[in-house]
């Protein structure tokens, strides 16, 4: 297949691929601390 | 780079007979694993029909449709379909087109072995629906009405379709066992020279370890059916109370083969998703060498921790705490599999072409199996999940989501290296949406459902279900039709398309695209040498 | 330069280790058969409970005069409720029940309870009743001075008898477990091996 995505289009995946990777860490970092705080 | 001769280079005008005779006696690997691959998706379709009319009986509830006897047939055999003829031989057709490809062979090592493997298959898979037409022309009363698991004693009272089970199981066994012979062998005797067992690659270090655990396993469930069939027909009394034998015994036996046996569909596909989810991602796998030891780890838990299917059928407190354990150790080299995934997906520069996002949807709904499987590895809330719909659920977001959507990643992935052709983005694109959302509309509703407290392989339920069977029928209807879109992408993509090059897919690495698309008829005649 | 022939010596070699662990793990699901019974004999693990007390206690039958071992203490200290049930397998067209539904016992002590079973066919059948102790772990703690479930029962048509159970939970019996059920189910005969009770194994 021809590389249909340029360099800079490559780097700007890299960056978002990353940005989203944390995005999701502190979500589920977020979930596990409101987690310790429900009791039954 | 230095080459080595082999035998298919001494016979350059070998001669190959042409219609359905080079089907039947063909050794070549590719023919082979199109034998496999093609047999798989006839009976997944065969597989889904008979799990669409087991859901059309629960539309509403009350019967319908059919016959609670038949409902019975519809869902054991459904099970052993969907396991037995369409996922084991898609994964063994992965490994038949790509091992001798991915590890510099010119073939499997095996090849007339390989050819007897698959013929197997498909007289098994007759004997297995056959008595479904018997029943028709008033012979029998009907298949095997246990469901999957064989169960005695009611596996000893059933009608001849468990006999015919019984035969199909031991003809698929005897099958994979050829299959993983072969397997073994062409790993350890014929990689290219310079590839070591840690320069292998991860698919084949995944199918590596499915092959042992089925050498392990599988001749124990032939044990335990064939023990079945004397019980049945020649006075042995293995699991009859009545003779001083124990129908629990069946479950050990059935089940030291069945849970490996979750690990033997899924290892090939979690081999497969660090290939693709690298190529995409344009970075080299993440974590090579754990995910190899955590595959051996995987395949060594997985024959100790059988019991955990039948926590409620009476065992000893140590025994049930020791089986909780050693189940939920098993979360332990999963979840490093899990960040392995997801840390080759970081900070990599992500296309999303379709196998891509069927990687990406295998990650995140089969961690939804592997969570909801830690709730039922708990004793105390397993003795309220058990055989509910919940563990129907988990295991479809296992044996669905992880098996056959990983089963889909690779034939996206492979399918321009072995036709030729690339198939059409959009149509594989609008599959998977329409996969993964009619998939969940299927079965989130039967956690809950299962939560409620809905028995499993009942044709019949209390109105207070209604209304989420009700979504769960039409998801699995949309579920149905979406996978036609499937096989007439794969069609196509066979008969014609726009031409590829032999790396397909840019980020790719590996021999295997070094290869032209499609590949010559006898690959790598010269062996390559990995540096 | 390595010439790879279809089937060389190693592959031979690898093949032949391949096959004997295929036959090594079936064998090993035969071996379970007999592995399996030791395990439950040892441990009461599912519900096995164990033989007759009658001969390695030295009760007489009925179980009423005491041998040459004494009879064990009784726990007063603590009551075990212990529920009795009964099915019929398919293919024996009898009627059976519980004469008393549950009781209220120390352990040590000696009980006495029966079940009333009713052949409801028009000709003499012979059964066997196999029994299982629920939860598994009061299995081995559970003995049965006088059954009848140790030998096979023939009843006449239309028969009904009342068959004695006499039984003592050994005081060992663990301090967690506050009830126990004792199951039995009635099997036909007809066409089982004679051996059936003279193996030993159906008890």
């Amino acid at each position: 297949m021809a590389p249909a995505f340029s360099d800079a289009d490559l780097a700007r995946r890299r960056s978002a691929a990353r940005r989203l990777g944390w995005l999701l860490g502190a979500a589920v970092l977020a979930l596990y601390l409101i987690g310790l705080f429900i009791k039954r | 780079m230095s080459t080595a001769t082999t035998h298919a280079a001494e016979h350059p005008a070998e001669h190959y007979p042409g219609g359905l005779m080079r089907w039947l006696t063909t050794t070549n690997h590719k023919d082979i694993g199109t034998m496999y691959l093609t047999f798989s998706l006839i009976m997944f379709f065969v597989g889904g029909l008979m799990i669409l009319a087991v859901r059309a009986e629960l539309f509403q509830p009350g019967l319908q449709l059919m016959r609670p006897e038949f409902f019975n047939q519809l869902i054991g055999v459904h099970a052993l379909v969907m396991i037995f003829a369409a996922l084991m031989p898609a994964a063994t057709g992965f490994a038949n087109w790509m091992l001798p490809l991915m590890i510099g062979a010119p073939d499997m090592a095996l090849p007339r072995l390989n050819n007897w493997g698959f013929w197997l298959l498909p007289p098994a898979a007759i004997l297995l629906t056959l008595p479904f037409t018997l029943a028709l022309f008033g012979i029998g009363d009907g298949a095997l009405a246990t469901g999957w698991t064989f169960y005695a004693p009611l596996s000893v009272q059933g009608g001849m379709g468990v006999d015919f089970a019984i035969l199909a199981v031991h003809i698929l066994g005897i099958s994979s066992i050829m299959g993983s012979i072969n397997i073994i062998v062409t790993i350890f005797n014929m990689r290219a020279p310079g590839m070591t067992m840690m320069k292998l690659p991860l698919f084949a270090w995944g199918w590596l370890i499915t092959a042992f655990l089925l050498i392990a396993t599988l001749p124990v469930l032939a044990g335990a059916v064939t023990m079945l069939l004397t019980d049945r027909h020649f006075g042995t009394h293995f699991f009859d109370a009545a003779g001083g034998g124990d129908p629990i015994l069946f479950q050990h036996l059935f089940w030291f083969f069945g849970h490996p046996e979750v690990y033997i569909l899924l290892l090939p596909v979690w081999g497969l998703m660090p290939h693709v989810l690298s190529t995409f991602s344009r970075k080299p796998a993440y974590g090579y060498t754990a995910q190899v030891y955590s595959f051996i780890a995987i395949g060594l838990l997985s024959v100790v921790v059988w019991a955990h299917h039948f926590f409620t059928a009476g065992m000893p407190i140590p025994a049930l705490v020791y089986f909780m354990f050693s189940t939920m150790a098993i979360s332990i080299p999963l979840a490093v599999l899990f960040f392995c995934w997801i840390a080759t997906m970081w900070k990599g520069a992500m296309t999303f072409e379709t196998p891509m996002l069927f990687a990406v949807g295998f990650i995140v709904l089969f961690g939804i199996a592997g969570l909801t499987g830690l709730i039922l590895a708990d004793v105390a809330a397993d003795a309220q999940y058990h055989h509910s719909y919940f563990v129907v659920a988990h295991f479809h977001y296992a044996l669905f989501a992880g098996g056959i959507m990983g089963v889909m990643t690779g034939v996206y992935y492979w399918l321009p290296k072995w036709t030729g052709h690339m198939y059409s983005e959009k149509l594989g694109k609008l599959h998977f949406w329409l996969t993964v959302f009619s998939f969940n509309l299927t079965f989130i509703p039967q956690f809950f459902l299962g939560l409620a407290g809905m028995p499993r392989r009942i044709p019949d339920y209390a109105l207070q279900f209604a209304e989420f069977n009700a979504i769960s029928t039409l998801g699995a209807f949309v579920l149905g039709l979406s996978q036609l879109l499937f096989a007439w992408n794969i069609w196509c993509c066979v008969r014609g398309g726009p031409k590829v090059e032999s790396r397909v897919w840019e980020g790719a690495e590996g021999l295997e695209w070094e290869l032209s698309s499609p590949p010559p008829h006898h690959s790598w005649e010269t062996q390559p040498t990995i540096k | 330069m390595e010439q790879v022939q279809p089937t060389s010596p190693s592959h031979n070699r690898l093949i032949g280790k391949l096959l004997l662990m295929v036959a090594g793990a079936f064998a090993f699901a035969f071996a379970l058969v007999p592995l399996y019974n030791v395990l439950c004999e040892a441990t009461g693990f599912n519900g096995k409970t164990a033989g007759p007390t009658v001969i390695r206690d030295g009760f007489g039958v009925g179980g009423l005069q005491t041998g040459t071992t004494p009879a064990p203490k009784v726990d007063l200290g603590r009551t075990v409720r212990v529920e009795f049930t009964g099915t019929v397998m398919p293919g024996l067209p009898w009627d059976m029940r519980p004469l008393t539904i549950s009781l209220d016992i120390h352990p040590g002590e000696l009980q006495q309870v029966s079940y009333l079973v009713r052949n409801t066919s028009d000709r003499p059948i012979t059964g066997q009743a196999v029994p299982s102790v629920t939860p598994g772990q009061a299995a081995q703690h559970f003995d049965k001075i006088e059954c009848f479930c140790f030998s096979q029962q023939t009843l006449a048509p239309g028969e009904a008898r009342e068959m004695p159970l006499a039984f003592i939970v050994k005081p060992e019996v663990d301090r967690s477990i506050s009830h126990i059920t004792l199951s039995y189910a009635f099997f036909s005969t007809d066409g089982q091996r004679q051996t059936l009770t003279s193996s030993g194994e159906a008890r």
